[in-house]
């Protein structure tokens, strides 16, 4: 069996387990490890192999429906769409907040506050604005190292 | 009398079958004792045994209150194979999810096909099929007995003042309950094998999870394969003797010919049912005659 071809899920991430499946299938159909054509694994079956809700499965190939990277019809499965968009995956509804909500999750779990978070979206956002007119707050005792760093290699 | 017989001789067959398989090594012993996979082997092959003795209680129980004019005989094998498909399916619902955090399963499409012996389904295919073809045929020309049990004899009208009656002959009398009983055990078939694709997979080794798929559903398969193949035989016997035996007061001219084709039907069917109790008792160590990957 495939290793790259295997489908993760886990129950102690913050992600609900049908994001987790849906990004991974994102990314093997994109990358073309997914043929196009191929057909996925039923619905039931994929649930309890993973030892979830069907309905988990359900909605995440419905997502990949929606998208138009995978294709359902009565009877014969669901298939890798042979047409998939091109270009990067449309946002789907509801998929940034989520996103967001766990990065700032996972900040606060790290102990940042909510500054430093901020600072760090407007940084990711646009890299070297943020690195030239960014200051240094007090509690970030190495920032002003990698702001000069930055600011004599640039 | 006859049906009893050949009952017998079947289950002779069956305790012989189980002697070989008690005494014979087990063809697992490489799984690790106490793996996930050894576990899934010992818990599915238990709720096998399990079926096979529910089996034997439904038939005996068949036999006793089926009364003396044969039904009891003739449910006896579809109420035992009906037993063993139970035991499968309960095997099968028993493997559990996985429950720890981290889990993962591949990006794989498994079929029936894929576990179920291919000769072995066909020929239980077309002994469904034929005693489908029989028991409709039968049916419809059967007629009430003497005491006016409706589809139990065959009464032909040689002319208006004399007909011919032969009996028992496999009417409505005998094919409602069988086909009652034989639908409700190809519809478990179709539960049990749809259970055996659709069980979560257990551990690493992929081949030997398949191969315990593939005994399941040859166990299934072999099951469903008596639960048509026995009362075939005792179907295609009866209405084969009632054809032969008809035409002495009127010949009836192509009764010796089905006859004949209902005799060679019979023998095929037995065949099918002896080879079936093996596969159930002796399920195959690498699922031999299947495509395992």
């Amino acid at each position: 069996m495939d290793p790259d071809t295997m489908l993760q899920v886990s129950t102690s991430d913050p992600t609900p387990p049908y994001e987790q499946l849906r990004r991974q299938l994102v990314e093997l159909i994109s990358s073309g490890r997914l043929e196009r054509g191929q057909r996925l694994p039923p619905v039931r079956q994929l649930a309890a192999d993973l030892g979830l809700a069907a309905g988990t499965v359900a909605r995440t190939y419905r997502e990949l429906e929606t998208a138009g990277l995978v294709v359902t019809r009565r009877g014969g499965g669901t298939r890798v769409s042979t047409d998939p968009p091109v270009g990067p995956t449309p946002l789907l509804t509801g998929d940034l907040q989520m996103y967001v909500t766990a990065l700032v999750g996972q900040a606060r779990r790290l102990g940042a506050t909510d500054q430093q978070i901020r600072d760090a979206v407007d940084t990711a956002l646009n890299p070297t604005t943020s690195a030239s007119n960014r200051r240094p707050g007090p509690n970030d005792a190495r920032s002003p190292t990698s702001v000069d760093r930055g600011s004599q290699s640039s | 009398m006859f049906a009893i017989a050949v009952l017998l001789v079947l289950l002779l067959v069956l305790a012989g079958v189980l002697v070989v398989a008690a005494v014979r090594p087990q063809p697992e012993a490489a799984l690790e004792p106490g793996s996930r996979l050894s576990n899934v082997r010992r818990r599915t092959s238990r709720w096998r045994w399990g079926g096979v003795a529910l089996g034997v209680v439904f038939s005996v129980s068949a036999l006793q209150v089926g009364g003396t004019v044969g039904r009891g005989v003739m449910l006896a094998a579809p109420l035992f194979a009906l037993g063993v498909l139970v035991g499968v399916i309960v095997g099968e619902l028993r493997v559990a999810a996985p429950s720890v955090a981290a889990r993962s399963a591949p990006l794989e499409v498994r079929r029936v096909r894929d576990y179920a012996p291919k000769r072995l389904t066909g020929a239980v295919a077309l002994a469904a099929g034929t005693l489908a073809l029989l028991l409709v045929a039968t049916t419809a020309a059967g007629s009430p007995d003497d005491v006016g049990r409706a589809g139990r004899w065959l009464v032909r009208a040689c002319s208006e003042s004399l007909t011919e009656s032969r009996g028992p002959w496999p009417g409505s009398f005998y094919s409602l309950p069988l086909a009652a009983v034989v639908l409700s055990g190809l519809a478990a078939t179709a539960f049990a094998l749809q259970q055996v694709v659709r069980r979560p997979r257990q551990g690493e080794d992929v081949r030997v999870d398949d191969m315990l798929r593939c005994n399941a559903g040859s166990a299934v398969v072999a099951a469903s394969g008596i639960l048509v193949a026995v009362p075939l035989v005792g179907a295609s016997v009866f209405a084969g003797i009632a054809l032969f035996g008809s035409g002495s007061a009127c010949p009836l001219w192509w009764g010796a010919t089905v006859g004949w084709i209902l005799v060679g039907c019979a023998a095929c069917a037995a065949v099918l049912a002896v080879r079936c109790i093996v596969v159930l008792a002796l399920p195959t160590r690498t699922g031999a005659g299947h495509e395992v990957g």
